[in-house]
């Protein structure tokens, strides 16, 4: 089994499988251009020691999942926020994690990973008042009070 | 870096439960990190959420508004289960308590689907405004004829303004750009809709008679001839035809008929994706598909010989070919005529599959089944055909290359010399493979021949 290096935005090198790097699109199709197995570390410049670590770990357990099916209706129906058992414990991290998590599956190209982070905040926000979403994300409400009003006025019929 | 921190005991991965709400990040961040995603990511994450929540989300701050915003507004117009009347009364009061507000454009697609609307004297008021004021631009129509064609005479009238202001709108694009999606029980439709602008037509038969009480070949001769941008036909009779024994008795189509159909689908160049059901059940109805197919679906009753022409019809962008030959017990058999001989897999012209189901009659299908699977290498196994036999699986290329090779190594063992097609055939047939399996059989053996008698030579020395 081919192995090679992955290089952290904070200079730290991380020996994978290579078919476990290549659950990144963007690390496979960079190797299919190379041609070879490199010999030199291939650097990610947009993820830290600790968040490339994690992602590994997803794509270690996920090695050997077939590709995700090509769903063309996708935007006919809303899609269900099941996730599984082991990417839900995964995912049980602080915030700071999670979405430096989103935005490395982001920038690698790993969409079943993106899918669970994505999943994973829709979750936090189902069934939440506005007031319950600023206070989970800590968000200001940067609206004035006139400004809400028009906003409910102009929505109030998706309100069921 | 490895998985160790994964226990093994954790349960199976194909355990799915279901989460709802839960706290599983308890203590509030630090930073605003939702806000900071590219509205890409965000989109994709308002995408599992239902209005409810994306509604409460519009209002948390500026920077969730202008997407949650489109969101909330590009939900279809009126999907069927909603009450579409009170629907569209709430949203066009909403945007009428704002002249400037934008709303309207993001709604990505309208559906007329239940004659409500059209019997609503309000709804049809403010349909007619907003598309005729080109506040409504729905990329994409669907219509479904009973809520058009089903209403009450004295209410008719409404019901015609909105479907002309709709037409209107269609037209006033170019061809193609909206599309069309049309599903219909009757021609009834015929007169009222435009067909060039058709890209989606299914029509649902009540009955399949053949004595085409209604001009069912001509009427969809008629349409097809219009509907240059049809990409997706599906003309399918909801009922199971007649009494078996009824079928020779039926009367043929009159082949000018058939004719003129043919030649209005030679003209559907953007044909696609094509399903028949139940119709035009004789023994002479054959259509070839359109040259540019990429999905064929055939729940109907066939012959030997239809398989055969099918098998010779050249569809070179055939991606799924699904065929279910109904009537089982009987079918109008040429078996006289046929033989297995008739097959031949460089006769077979659909060679661009990659997925292939069905069932049908032991007689032609199997052979025809064969020799597809022969011929199409990009199915990697992605079939399943099942034959009046007793569901009996044709065998994919793996398994039969297997097999293959088991027999060829038992020979080898035994003795060198006889490795021909005279013995590994016969051990073929006797394993129960069809002819058409010993052709294919046969044309490896050719390619392998070479190949093994390297090896052992080379063995050998």
């Amino acid at each position: 089994m081919s192995q090679i290096i992955l290089l952290s935005s904070d200079n730290v090198e991380m020996k994978v499988d290579k078919e476990v790097a290549e659950r990144s699109i963007l690390i496979k199709n960079m190797l299919e251009d190379v041609g070879e197995t490199p010999d030199q570390a291939i650097p990610i410049p947009n993820v830290n020691e600790g968040v490339l670590r994690k992602v590994i770990e997803w794509c270690e357990h996920h090695r050997n999942d077939p590709p995700p099916p090509a769903d063309e209706d996708s935007d006919s129906r809303k899609k269900s926020t099941d996730i599984e058992e082991w990417d839900q414990k995964f995912m049980q991290v602080d915030q700071e994690m999670l979405f430096e998590i989103i935005l490395a599956a982001n920038y690698l190209d790993i969409k079943p990973l993106l899918d669970v982070g994505c999943k994973t905040v829709a979750n936090m926000i189902k069934g939440k008042s506005p007031e319950e979403i600023r206070k989970t994300f800590n968000i200001q409400n940067d609206f004035t009070p006139e400004e809400e009003d028009q906003i409910r006025r102009e929505n109030e019929w998706a309100e069921e | 870096m490895s998985a160790s921190t994964t226990s093994t005991n954790l349960p199976s991965r194909e355990l799915v439960i279901r989460t709802h709400p839960q706290p599983a990040v308890p203590a509030a961040p630090s930073k605003e990190y939702l806000t900071t995603l590219s509205p890409e990511i965000l989109l994709s994450i308002l995408e599992y959420l239902p209005t409810r929540d994306v509604f409460s989300l519009i209002l948390v701050c500026k920077a969730f508004y202008p997407i949650a915003h489109q969101i909330l507004w590009s939900s279809p117009l009126f999907p069927h289960t909603l009450i579409p009347c009170e629907d569209l009364k709430r949203r066009y009061a909403a945007s009428n308590s704002n002249p400037l507000y934008l709303g309207w454009t993001f709604v990505k697609t309208f559906s007329l689907w239940t004659p409500h609307l059209l019997r609503d004297k309000e709804c049809v008021k403010i349909l007619v405004e907003l598309f005729q004021s080109g506040k409504l631009e729905p990329r994409c129509i669907n219509v479904e004829e009973f809520a058009v064609s089903h209403i009450e005479e004295s209410l008719r009238v409404h019901g015609q303004e909105v479907w002309d202001s709709l037409m209107e709108y269609c037209r006033s694009k170019p061809p193609g750009e909206i599309p069309l999606y049309v599903r219909a029980r009757s021609f009834k439709i015929v007169p009222l809709i435009d067909f060039q602008y058709l890209v989606k037509f299914q029509l649902d038969f009540g009955r399949t008679n053949p004595g085409d009480e209604d001009g069912r070949i001509m009427n969809l001769t008629t349409i097809l001839n219009t509907a240059v941008m049809l990409k997706d036909l599906s003309l399918t009779a909801i009922r199971r035809p007649f009494p078996e024994e009824d079928i020779d008795t039926l009367e043929e189509e009159s082949p000018e008929d058939l004719a003129s159909l043919q030649k209005a689908f030679d003209k559907l160049s953007r044909l696609e994706r094509l399903v028949i059901g139940n119709l035009f059940i004789k023994k002479s109805f054959f259509l070839t598909p359109p040259s540019n197919l990429k999905y064929l679906e055939i729940k109907t009753t066939t012959t030997p010989s239809w398989w055969l022409k099918l098998s010779r019809c050249s569809i070179p962008k055939l991606e799924t070919l699904i065929i279910n030959h109904h009537l089982t017990g009987q079918c109008w058999d040429d078996r006289g005529q046929w033989s297995n001989e008739k097959f031949r897999i460089n006769s077979v012209a659909i060679t661009t599959l990659t997925r292939f189901s069905g069932e049908g009659p032991v007689f032609g299908t199997s052979d025809f089944a064969d020799c597809v699977l022969a011929v199409n290498k990009g199915l990697n196994g992605n079939h399943g055909f099942v034959s009046e036999r007793g569901n009996q699986v044709v065998p994919n290329m793996q398994s039969f290359a297997s097999v293959m090779k088991d027999m060829m190594d038992n020979i080898l063992e035994s003795t060198l010399n006889e490795y021909t097609w005279e013995n590994v055939g016969l051990l073929l047939r006797d394993r129960g493979t069809n002819s058409v399996a010993d052709i294919f059989a046969q044309e490896c053996l050719r390619t392998l021949n070479e190949d093994i008698y390297k090896c052992l030579s080379d063995e050998i020395i």
